[in-house]
């Protein structure tokens, strides 16, 4: 039997360092906490007796829903990604990690993917409750699916980019409070960059560091013509991409040049 | 086995400066000052010195978990830290962490599992390991309820559980029981036998007159004497301690 290639070795270690992530989060109950948390609101929505919002009940629990995704999965994407990376980085246990074949980027993309593998959980969570919720107060009305289940991917995609921004941040804190107050002020800056404005003065080069939340706004995407929507979200998950990969390149240059 | 592929010293420093400044703006503190070192093949090497003489940061320049200021440090004739490099060190930092909810067994599985060991071969190479630091009848308790000296155990299980060509101890015997430190030399020993480099670092110096072959001894990041054991403290009435005092006892006062 040939010895498995290079590149499998490389991506035997970071499944086992994603494997890591998800099994420490299990450890810490950061993942029930959360669900928790993010599907109080939505179930709620149940003892809710008057919808007149001046939206029909439907759009309502969606918007509910993806509210919920949003803002829960926003905390736990940043607190889960500071306490999973940088409790190694800051901790002793990688003084025994990176002496081993494992290299920082492995060690990164491993902890990418384990944490985007939480995200997914999650909101795999958040939507199965949202669609028992709509199921239950709708009964055999339409169910919006395809803005419910369609808002879910963009925000998931939001998640990513900001698992992916406080990696960033992590690479390069030395403290869990600078990293969770940083990524916390990053997102949040990503989501007024919208006001920013196209102008071309020198700050825009700046500006154009942080993503644009709103291209993941599902409201936003709802609000374009049919036709549209599906050029529109393949550009959606190309600019989650770009991001994702500008700051994992940039937080693993970072961790080769950090000393431990 | 991971073979060394050079057939010059196992580890090499050669003019290495380490300086450590945490913010751009702030005075350097100066660790190691243009050391010279050659740590041989097969020997068991003792880094010896007061508090904050550039041991730990010796090793971990080995270990590649720091660079050097200048110079450079090359471990079986790679540059260390590199892809190269890695593989050949096991490394047993000084106070050794692992994941508090992995049993010992699995943090060594995990460890394994990273340096490219695989089933059936790597369970049986943890068996070893462990029986050979004395945690077989511990090994499926959590990490996170080990004592001090039950996780150095396991940080020396870690540190040669790859076999290693270069094991790197710092203050192996830390929180040891007596037991525990009749153990590390037996595993000393054991690793010399079958030709691996040990770099240790201890202020027993008792102990490293036991097991090691040569010493050097570092005071505020130079090195003041390198040599064999016998050689150094032979001068000295044979005591390793007494060599130490009589090279430090002026200016540790």
């Amino acid at each position: 039997m040939s010895a498995p290639s290079r590149q499998l070795r490389s991506l035997f270690r970071v499944r086992l360092v994603a494997l890591m992530v998800v099994r420490e989060a299990l450890h810490l109950r950061i993942l029930p906490l959360f669900l928790v948390v993010a599907l109080l609101p939505l179930a709620s929505v149940g003892w809710l007796r008057e919808f007149n919002f001046g939206t029909a009940e439907g759009k309502f629990i969606v918007d509910f829903g993806h509210g919920a995704l949003g803002a829960g999965g926003l905390v736990l994407a940043v607190l889960a990604a500071v306490q999973l990376t940088l409790g190694d980085l800051e901790g002793r246990t990688v003084p025994m990690l990176l002496t081993r074949a494992l290299t920082p980027a492995e060690f990164l993309y491993g902890k990418l993917i384990g944490l985007l593998a939480l995200m997914t959980w999650f909101a795999a969570g958040v939507g199965g409750v949202l669609v028992a919720v709509l199921g239950w107060r709708l009964g055999g009305a339409a169910i919006p699916w395809a803005a419910a289940l369609g808002g879910l991917g963009f925000i998931w995609l939001k998640l990513a980019v900001t698992v992916a921004l406080t990696l960033l941040v992590c690479s390069y804190a030395r403290s869990a409070l600078f990293a969770t107050g940083a990524a916390l002020l990053l997102v949040m800056l990503a989501h007024l960059r919208h006001l920013a404005g196209s102008g071309s003065d020198w700050t825009h080069g700046l500006v154009i560091v942080l993503p644009d939340f709103q291209f993941f706004d599902p409201e936003r995407i709802a609000a374009m013509p049919a036709a549209t929507r599906a050029s529109l979200a393949a550009c959606s998950v190309a600019y989650a991409v770009a991001y994702v990969v500008l700051y994992s390149s940039l937080a693993g240059w970072f961790l080769r040049r950090r000393e431990y | 086995m991971t073979p060394l592929t050079a057939s010059g010293p196992a580890v090499e420093f050669a003019s290495v400066t380490k300086e450590f400044r945490s913010d751009w703006w702030q005075t350097p503190v100066r660790a190691l000052a243009a050391l010279n070192l050659q740590v041989p093949v097969g020997q068991i090497f003792g880094l010896i010195g007061p508090n904050g003489s550039g041991k730990s940061t010796a090793l971990k320049l080995i270990a590649g978990l720091l660079r050097p200021t200048a110079g450079s440090c090359r471990v079986c004739g790679h540059a260390a830290g590199s892809t190269e490099a890695r593989p050949r060190i096991g490394f047993l930092p000084e106070a050794p962490q692992f994941p508090r909810f992995l049993t010992a067994r699995e943090s060594l599985h995990y460890c394994g599992g990273l340096s490219g060991l695989r089933g059936a071969s790597l369970a049986l190479r943890t068996d070893d390991v462990l029986a050979w630091v004395g945690l077989t009848s511990a090994a499926d308790r959590e990490a996170g309820t080990y004592s001090k000296g039950m996780a150095q155990r396991l940080g020396l299980a870690q540190a040669i559980l790859h076999d290693p060509a270069v094991v790197l101890l710092d203050e192996p015997a830390s929180g040891l029981d007596p037991v525990g430190v009749r153990d590390l030399t037996r595993l000393l020993f054991r690793l010399e036998q079958t030709g691996k480099t040990v770099v240790l670092t201890s202020h027993f110096l008792v102990q490293l007159e036991d097991v090691c072959d040569r010493v050097a001894l570092l005071h505020e990041g130079r090195l003041l004497r390198e040599g064999a054991l016998a050689e150094l403290a032979g001068a000295s009435g044979g005591r390793l301690e007494q060599f130490y005092l009589e090279q430090l006892g002026g200016s540790t006062q």
